[in-house]
């Protein structure tokens, strides 16, 4: 199956769990994957798998919140190859379970810039290219908790919520151009990144919350993103789909 | 009711909020929403007690197109709208805790559930206050800190070509709206209420076409 062949991808914070899933499972249905992170180890190791599997990919290492690094890495890969038709929004780092007491002004913004002006500007680098293209697919990651709250990482959740507007948002003002602008919202996988935040035990101890008593693997949670690159999804946008399972606690 | 804390207090809600507690025979002090944490810190310190906070924010923006808004516009609005609000509540949280509770309600608006053309940066800043309002609303709960939102249109008392005006009820919504639901959640009506938000606009975002 090839139903992106022709599209090129770029996957933001690809270095990671999710990211990495979500790049693999993209060029396996035949898109052209620009593999981003900061760290290039990360990056070289993610397109060696792609093109291992029979894919193609492309490196693009840069710090998300350099709003000029983006745009011109961006701007020459156009140049170069072609233009961007899917962006993954995905670079993200945890709020490390912090009480808003502790939360000082650098951590609250490299939290807003990360995840916020992060995608705001990655979004602002790739859409001329699919507006004078007549086509597109934005799909930021946001979190369960923008929804359900949580009792620490408000910042966290924070600057989801405010990806949740920009979403809905942009949405609206791209419908005009074909290119569609939704989000997904994970609830707690299995990633580098949950791991070190609630090492294994805490892992378990989230699980045994769900109902189902497992938490989703990264490819269940890249099957979401899947759905809206799908040509038959190109008229669901500005909407967030929620993957979090039904909890214990919530249950009547 | 104690001493009320009011952000963009200058602002056309701001005014009208801190005027109604002022009537109501409260301390009322004002911050402008300028995300400035050192002063918002000092205001709220020399403030004395404060049982209620209200983060408002009302910045004034040009309506850009997304490819309009630079950094520097993009951070102002992050600053004013998220970042004020964020550090208000931080500097609030202890004074609360020693008056045992409080009561949180940030001012947000209808643009980040209806979209918006034109104001991606103002939609998604108000959009984080939704999130926020649900984090606050459990991390502050074990000192019986109360965090709700009320979402005015956008355009609120303005003219109708600017998004605002139009409600089912034939009528705009007022200011006198938005305050009479801060003063339902900031009075006893809103003592087990906590991480919801209502959106005062006639019923128009419920409504279906």
């Amino acid at each position: 199956m090839q139903e992106l062949k022709g599209h090129i991808a770029l996957i933001t914070g690809a270095g990671g769990t999710l990211g990495s899933t979500h790049a693999r499972m993209i060029a396996s249905k035949g898109a052209h994957v620009i593999v981003h992170d900061i760290k290039e180890e990360a990056v070289e190791a993610v397109a060696d798998k792609i093109r291992q599997d029979g894919g193609t990919a492309s490196p693009m290492v840069c710090d998300i919140t350099d709003v000029y690094a983006v745009k011109t890495c961006v701007e020459k890969f156009a140049l170069d190859h072609g233009v961007i038709s899917i962006l993954i929004n995905n670079a993200g780092i945890t709020g490390n379970n912090a009480l808003i007491g502790d939360i000082d002004e650098d951590f609250f913004d490299q939290m807003f810039d990360i995840h916020l002006k992060g995608a705001f500007f990655a979004i602002q680098a790739v859409i001329s290219g699919m507006k004078a293209a007549g086509r597109g697919r934005i799909v930021n990651t946001i979190s369960g908790r923008a929804h359900s709250g949580a009792i620490s990482g408000s910042h966290y959740n924070g600057a989801k919520g405010a990806i949740v507007g920009l979403t809905r948002a942009l949405a609206s003002e791209f419908a005009p151009f074909g290119i569609t602008v939704n989000a997904v919202a994970p609830g707690v996988t299995p990633s580098g990144m949950t791991r070190g935040r609630l090492g294994e035990s805490g892992l378990a101890v989230r699980a045994n919350q769900l109902v189902s008593e497992r938490l989703p693997t990264p490819e269940e949670i890249t099957s979401g993103v899947m759905f809206f690159l799908a040509e038959e999804a190109a008229i669901v946008t500005g909407r967030v789909l929620n993957m979090q399972q039904p909890r214990k606690a919530e249950v009547l | 009711m104690s001493g009320v804390f009011i952000t963009d207090g200058a602002g056309p809600l701001g005014k009208a909020l801190v005027s109604f507690f002022e009537k109501e025979g409260c301390k009322v002090a004002t911050h402008p929403s300028n995300g400035n944490t050192e002063s918002i810190r000092e205001a709220i310190a020399a403030a004395g007690p404060i049982g209620l906070l209200i983060n408002n924010s009302e910045p004034e923006f040009e309506r850009l197109s997304f490819e309009q808004i630079n950094e520097r516009e993009f951070s102002a609005m992050v600053s004013a709208i998220i970042r004020t609000a964020f550090f208000a509540v931080q500097a609030v949280q202890p004074v609360m805790r020693i008056l045992g509770g409080g009561k949180i309600i940030n001012i947000s608006s209808s643009a980040p559930v209806r979209g918006m053309l034109k104001g991606a940066h103002y939609t998604a800043a108000k959009g984080a206050l939704y999130s926020l309002t649900r984090s606050w609303a459990q991390e502050l709960s074990p000192d019986n800190i109360r965090v709700n939102l009320v979402a005015a249109d956008v355009g609120l008392g303005t003219a109708a070509e600017d998004g605002g005006g139009e409600t089912p009820f034939g009528r705009p919504v007022s200011f006198q709206d938005i305050i009479r639901c801060v003063e339902f959640l900031a009075g006893s009506g809103g003592n087990m209420i906590s991480g919801q938000e209502i959106i005062v606009d006639g019923g128009f975002t419920k409504f279906g076409f």
